[in-house]
């Protein structure tokens, strides 16, 4: 449906304005020719690459947004500024499909290339346009200057009107071009050695069964060492609310690990870096949470009246200050000096020899494979063990401990996936997801219920009005209520958890990751 | 994808020159827009430069096997797309009846494209009859310009009426958003019928297109009005619609 581009480059030594000649012999007219500035739009973790759009802000004599997707028109609108966010963007169609796909992460600048485009156009006998080429040449790429880029031709079929473009296509490969796979902007970025699929988000990398357990440990924590030095600028900076989240679930995926690395590591190593990076978790917490409440603050005050909600504007107005200011905090606390030693420190180590298996503790040497098996066995026991003891009057407190539990499994099999098939690792998270929700849900709702109360004697000697004060303790008793609902459907929740279909699956996990 | 309509009882309303230029101002506003011209005049095709050719004929087009998609034609605007109209869509009822479910053809037919589009703009004859119904099955939205005149109130009425009945057919309808179209603010009349008619029915959107040369300009030029005559009142009633449209359309 959509117009299809094709891209030439040039096998022989002709020059840019040879093949412009070309395309006027053609039967093309040449219609302007500028310079132009593309920038390639998309969020850290490449989801607009993903979903198979391209979002570029093109600079010629004014600023347009230009939106790709395989297979649909191109769609092309003015702007005042590069949009940072999806919420940037004028309302209607162009937002909507843009942030269905990036949802609250930022939209960053991953490439950017400029270059002279010389279009040139055949229209039909109604003055119809019936194919395009836009010839690409003086390309440079400001944050690479040395790179080369070679210049191109694209051919734009026009929907409907395939016969024009296949002609000149004909005719450009007589003259010795070769089609390439791409347009003009893959190129240079696959030049700069921009992936552009962004940043990835799994923890999972590929392992190997029989190298040692020292071995196998270290590439998992180095892959989630990059992913917090990756995450950190945009957390520090507070891009979106995902580089926190990234950040902190891979240090809680890093102090898990640790965790279960007793005889691969030596002991003072993990007992170090655990408090390391316990220190990192402790600093990301608040302004997570106060991300969660400012930025999910519909989600918060679901279901309370709307006059309620209206009451409650002094609380969300004082959350958003403490966010403002916890962030403030933690910026300079990320890029200060206690985060950055912690982080070479960690590198250091990862990098030293001293992981040799002959210098590590005693199960370093062993293969991985068994041993991270062991470990996920271990793991899945304690969960099943500490959740058939919660009684229906158990303490909050051993929920909280389960959650743990459920928080270690996951990551030991989400980090040591790549031992077994992706599907198996998959339908073993998903298990544990349905058991994680319930517990989160409980968990949170009692977390910010006591939150909440305690702002309630804070906001009253602020001079809060009743009515505030009031719906205050409507919120409070509506998040007690929603606690109070996830504990009452725990049971089933484990009960559906704790069947032996799910211990099945994961002694087959185990035993794959041992083959 | 939102389906949206231009009809009327009547002729001579301005139905294309609304759909021509709303498609273009939702194509530069950032939409994906697939304008389907129905009126075997195929004004709307002449106006966007595409050649009144549907291949096959209507026969072809909404046939148990056709397709949308073999149809689809560029226009000169990046965003916007065309399924053209030519003469032998004047037997669209004649092959409709020929097919499975008629009322739902044009809706299934637009299925096939929906993953593409985010406003498909169905440019419609006149008159009731199989083609309409099939239109009103497969659209959400009914925009109907209408001209300040005492018969206006009465074709509103004979509309909804219709509309009644279909929906116990159907089991649903379009919504119908009238507004007013060539409108000629020198008339006291008409002033007058724009006053009471808004009164009488809150559904008609606040956005008035004037009676204007510049609407005529676009035969000529072959463009829309707002490439035409940028400034004109028209234009920006137009660039208003939509905008009044879209705000109903993506709220």
């Amino acid at each position: 449906m959509g117009d299809t581009i094709e891209t030439f480059l040039c096998a022989g030594a002709e020059s840019a304005e040879e093949a412009c000649d070309m395309l006027v012999a053609a039967g093309l007219e040449l219609i302007r020719a500028a310079r132009v500035s593309r920038t390639v739009l998309d969020t850290f973790d490449g989801r607009l690459h993903a979903a198979g759009m391209r979002l570029e802000a093109q600079h010629d004599r004014r600023l347009e947004l230009v939106l790709t997707q395989d297979g649909s028109p191109s769609v092309r609108i003015a702007s005042d500024t590069v949009p940072r966010t999806s919420s940037d963007l004028p309302s209607g169609p162009f937002r909507a499909r843009v942030a269905g796909v990036v949802d609250d992460r930022a939209l960053l600048e991953r490439a950017t290339v400029v270059a002279r485009h010389t279009v040139a156009e055949a229209v039909d006998e109604n003055d119809k346009i019936v194919v395009r080429a836009v010839i690409h040449d003086e390309i440079s790429v400001p944050e690479a200057p040395d790179v080369n880029v070679p210049w191109t031709v694209e051919i734009t079929a026009m929907a409907g009107y395939p016969k024009p473009a296949a002609r000149l296509v004909g005719e450009l490969a007589e003259h010795g071009f070769s089609a390439v796979h791409g347009d003009t902007m893959d190129l240079a970025m696959a030049a700069c050695g921009i992936d552009p699929r962004g940043a990835p988000s799994t923890p999972t990398v590929p392992l190997d069964p029989c190298a040692t357990a020292a071995e196998g440990y270290r590439d998992v924590l180095a892959h989630l060492r990059d992913t917090i030095v990756a995450n950190l600028p945009g957390a520090a900076d507070d891009l979106d609310p995902e580089f926190l989240h990234d950040l902190r679930i891979a240090v809680r995926r890093t102090r898990s690990v640790l965790a279960a690395a007793k005889h691969v590591l030596p002991r003072d190593v993990r007992r170090r870096f655990r408090h390391g990076f316990g220190d990192l978790q402790r600093l990301t917490g608040s302004p997570r949470d106060l991300d969660v409440y400012v930025l999910g603050w519909d989600d918060l005050v679901a279901g309370l009246p709307a006059e309620v909600v209206g009451s409650l504007e002094p609380v969300a107005e004082r959350l958003r200050s403490e966010r403002a200011r916890a962030h403030a905090e933690l910026s300079r606390a990320l890029r200060g000096p206690q985060v950055t030693a912690l982080l070479d420190e960690w590198s250091t180590y990862l990098a030293s020899p001293s992981l040799d298996p002959d210098d590590a503790a005693r199960k370093a040497a062993d293969p991985l494979g068994p041993l991270a098996a062991d470990r996920v066995r271990t793991a899945q026991k304690a969960l099943l063990d500490d959740g058939r003891a919660i009684a229906d009057d158990a303490p909050a407190d051993e929920l909280h401990r389960l959650r743990k539990d459920a928080k270690q499994l996951r990551y030991l099999v989400e980090c040591f996936g790549g031992l077994a098939p992706p599907e198996l690792v998959r339908s073993c998270t998903k298990r544990l997801k349905a058991i994680q929700d319930n517990l989160g849900a409980f968990q949170d709702g009692h977390v910010q219920a006591e939150l909440v109360a305690e702002m309630a004697p804070v906001l009253a000697e602020q001079g809060a009005p009743t009515h505030t004060l009031v719906a205050l303790g409507r919120l409070t008793a509506e998040l007690e209520q929603r606690s109070a609902q996830a504990r009452a459907e725990f049971p089933e929740r484990f009960a559906s958890y704790d069947r032996p279909s799910t211990t099945r699956r994961f002694e087959r996990l185990a035993q794959a990751m041992v083959s | 994808v939102k389906v949206v309509a231009t009809y009327s009882i009547k002729g001579g309303v301005g139905k294309t020159s609304t759909a021509v230029n709303l498609a273009y101002e939702a194509a530069e506003s950032g939409g994906r827009v697939l304008l389907w011209d129905l009126d075997p005049q195929g004004a709307a095709t002449y106006f966007v430069r595409v050649k009144p050719v549907v291949k096959g004929g209507a026969a072809k087009l909404v046939g148990s096997k056709g397709a949308l998609a073999p149809h689809v034609r560029a226009t000169d605007h990046p965003s916007l797309h065309l399924v053209p109209s030519d003469f032998s869509l004047r037997h669209l009822d004649l092959h409709l009846d020929h097919t499975k479910d008629p009322r739902k053809r044009l809706d299934s037919l637009l299925h096939g494209v929906v993953d593409h589009y985010d406003l498909a703009l169905l440019d419609c004859p006149p008159g009731i009859s199989l083609s309409s119904e099939a239109v009103f099955g497969a659209s959400g939205v009914l925009l109907v310009p209408t001209i300040p005149t005492t018969l206006s109130a009465r074709t509103l009425d004979q509309l909804a009426a219709f509309l009644r009945e279909e929906r116990q057919h159907l089991g649903r309808s379009p919504e119908v958003l009238p507004f007013f179209s060539m409108v000629d603010r020198r008339k006291k009349l008409q002033r007058q019928l724009v006053t009471s008619l808004r009164a009488e029915r809150p559904s008609f959107l606040q956005t008035e297109v004037p009676n204007a040369s510049a609407v005529e300009r676009m035969a000529r030029e072959r463009l829309p009005v707002a490439v035409v005559a940028p400034r004109s009142a028209a234009a920006r009633a137009f660039h208003d619609l939509w905008r009044e449209l879209a705000g109903h359309l993506w709220t």
